[in-house]
């Protein structure tokens, strides 16, 4: 005789396994072998690397003009087996048109599977195509699309894009990545990676502030991500160079580990150098009247890492040691007011001295703020810099 | 997120098992809260923690704005994020007073939202500026999504959060339906909430359905969002001041 408590149990696991028949699966489910994954975009304009050009690489779109060309390094999925190591191939898809995602949709008819973007890593432009349509209407779609990640690298180049998504890397990387992890080693650039991505981006254009992307270049066989793109709003102005940039992320106080310099005072010929691994930065405005002014004050430690005259000094020697604080903050100082004469000739306030008069001196700001183009070029930075060395490294 | 269901079935089977929850006595609610809340709560809260490696501080200033008309403005734009916390003036009568501290109970309730709200502001407006927030449709998850741990496999946390808010979710329609139920079958004299709930979810199916347009879509949130903020400034102190004087009235026939 079954009791009632068992029959209970036994219809619950039958009710249980019942329902696993409506739980086999979901409908909406995409699976990785049937996807093509998108890993790097290249924008150009349509008339650059014409040597790519078919006649299959655009659509029929009413008879309006195609002036863009996107192209897409896609993931070629292979199986490996065991132990097995190959290095990641791709192949690149490329359309024309106007509109970005008529041409992404188009691409499927190059590829025999759908097109996904969620795993996009970086996205180059050429510096022709944003100097033509701004930076805004050229990456809308990549700031609108849900798939889209928001740390994808951007960058802009004086070549034509389209080449970078052919590069081979020589680590077995995909290109795509390659390209996105060069801006990752935040502590082994002296180019801004950090807060130079998508949502990084977007969030500027938003608040209608300057922008400043990594540029990148390919000779040969090496690609370089060797300065910035900087941009008035969306506009494209011009590039700055590492030391400029240097200066800048100095002054912003987001510099990770640069490497200070000064000419050994001795040795002409010859190079002391100081990594820093610390910086401590305060910016702050002065406000007297109509003048606005800022002072930064920069603490930083770090260690001696090069005495390239090293056998005519010994680095643990006080006096020597003080002598190289003088002369490193001095040639921090030279650097930081470099750089922001640079911005300020360029009209571009890459320092965030409007940022920051926002944020403490909103009064200011308020009268001030329609006119800001006018007044940035003409602010004075006073810098005050200590160094402080914490070693020498294992030898004196 | 379901690009090849019918958006009648997504809402269907949501509303199918909202109304199930609904059809419900109080105490099951309540212990459904209780679980869904501690299973939404810590990663929701892990994960907007964790999106403050994001943040600069210098994006919350000025704290306020030059003119001070910005702040009422602001307050009445973002007052979708508050919607829903004034079915806890419903449901803390409901509450057994016996075992539960009415002031205690709002007061964590209270909290705990407050909490929630705090942590998702400096989360998104740390990591997004106010501009940058005014200007994205779910600042919420893209504040997650911005999430990178280097040297790790994490990403696209924003998937997550979905998760943890949909019970979130889940469990605020049926305390709506619940409490829209009751307060009918009370006040049309009826023993049994139930039908009341069934002729609910009718009713939200309805309107789901009719608000796919998002021009009306927006329609009904600037409504919503005035009907919110009116709820807060007018009725909440018109309630407490009726309330004290009635409680007044009371003390003086004694």
């Amino acid at each position: 005789m079954i009791s009632k408590s068992s029959r209970t149990v036994t219809g619950y696991i039958v009710l249980v396994l019942i329902s696993t028949l409506l739980l086999t699966g979901c409908w909406d489910r995409h699976e990785i072998q049937d996807r093509s994954f998108v890993l790097a975009v290249a924008v150009d304009l349509a008339d650059e690397g014409l040597e790519h050009s078919t006649k299959l690489e655009t659509f029929a779109q009413g008879g309006t003009p195609k002036p863009l060309r996107l192209s897409l390094q896609v993931l070629a999925l292979a199986p490996q087996t065991r132990g097995e190591n190959k290095p990641s191939k791709t192949y690149v898809i490329s359309n024309t048109g106007r509109s970005m995602h008529e041409m992404l949709r188009d691409a499927n008819g190059q590829n025999s599977k759908p097109l996904w973007f969620e795993h996009i890593q970086s996205i180059i432009i050429s510096e022709a195509a944003v100097r033509k349509f701004g930076l805004t209407p050229l990456i809308d779609l990549f700031r609108r699309d849900a798939e889209v990640r928001w740390r994808t690298k951007v960058y802009i180049t004086p070549q034509d894009a389209r080449q970078f998504l052919d590069f081979v890397p020589p680590t077995g990387e995909a290109g795509g990545i390659f390209m996105s992890n060069i801006s990752r080693q935040e502590k082994d650039l002296h180019i801004a990676g950090t807060n130079t991505d998508l949502g990084a981006t977007s969030v500027r254009l938003d608040n209608k502030t300057d922008v400043v992307l990594p540029a990148i270049e390919l000779s040969g066989k090496q690609i370089k991500v060797n300065a910035m793109a900087v941009f008035k709003k969306d506009k494209f102005v011009e590039y700055w160079d590492e030391y400029t940039i240097k200066g800048a992320k100095l002054l912003l106080g987001i510099e990770k580990a640069a490497l200070i310099a000064f000419q050994c005072p001795l040795h002409p010929d010859e190079t002391v150098v100081f990594e820093m691994f610390q910086q401590d930065t305060t910016v702050t405005p002065h406000i007297e009247g109509e003048q606005i002014s800022f002072t930064v004050d920069i603490a930083m430690r770090g260690n001696i890492s090069e005495i390239s005259c090293s056998g005519e000094h010994d680095a643990t020697d006080k006096t020597f040691m003080d002598k190289s604080e003088a002369l490193f903050a001095q040639e921090v100082q030279r650097n930081i007011e470099h750089s922001l004469r640079v911005m300020q000739n360029a009209g571009v306030d890459d320092a965030g001295f409007g940022r920051n008069l926002k944020a403490y001196e909103p009064k200011t700001w308020a009268k001030i703020k329609d006119r800001w183009d006018e007044v940035f070029p003409t602010i004075p930075l006073t810098t005050h810099v200590r160094v402080s060395i914490q070693n020498t490294g294992e030898h004196k | 997120m379901f690009d090849r269901t019918p958006i009648e079935v997504v809402i269907l089977s949501f509303l199918v098992v909202c109304t199930y929850g609904a059809v419900q006595d109080l105490g099951t609610i309540i212990r459904m809260a209780q679980w869904l809340l501690f299973l939404s709560a810590p990663p929701m809260a892990a994960l907007l923690l964790l999106s403050m490696i994001n943040i600069q501080f210098i994006n919350f200033f000025p704290i306020w704005p030059v003119n001070i008309v910005g702040i009422v403005k602001g307050a009445i734009y973002s007052w979708p994020y508050y919607w829903g916390y004034e079915v806890l003036l419903i449901l803390l009568p409901s509450i057994n007073r016996r075992t539960t501290n009415l002031v205690a109970a709002m007061a964590s309730s209270f909290l705990f939202k407050i909490s929630l709200m705090l942590l998702a502001l400096i989360s998104t407006i740390g990591s997004m500026t106010v501009e940058g927030v005014k200007n994205i449709i779910y600042p919420t998850l893209l504040a997650v999504r911005g999430i990178e741990l280097p040297g790790t496999f994490i990403e696209r946390l924003d998937n997550y959060l979905l998760l943890s808010w949909i019970p979130f979710g889940y469990i605020t329609i049926v305390i709506w339906i619940y409490i829209a139920s009751v307060t009918w079958c009370q006040y049309f004299g009826y023993k049994d909430h139930r039908p009341f709930a069934l002729i609910f979810s009718v009713v939200i199916y309805i309107a789901s359905m009719s608000l796919h347009d998002f021009s009306i879509y927006l329609n009904m949130v600037e409504t919503s969002r005035l009907l919110g903020f009116g709820f807060s400034v007018l009725i909440i102190p018109a309630a407490y001041v009726v309330v004290r004087w009635k409680r007044g009235r009371c003390k003086d026939d004694k």
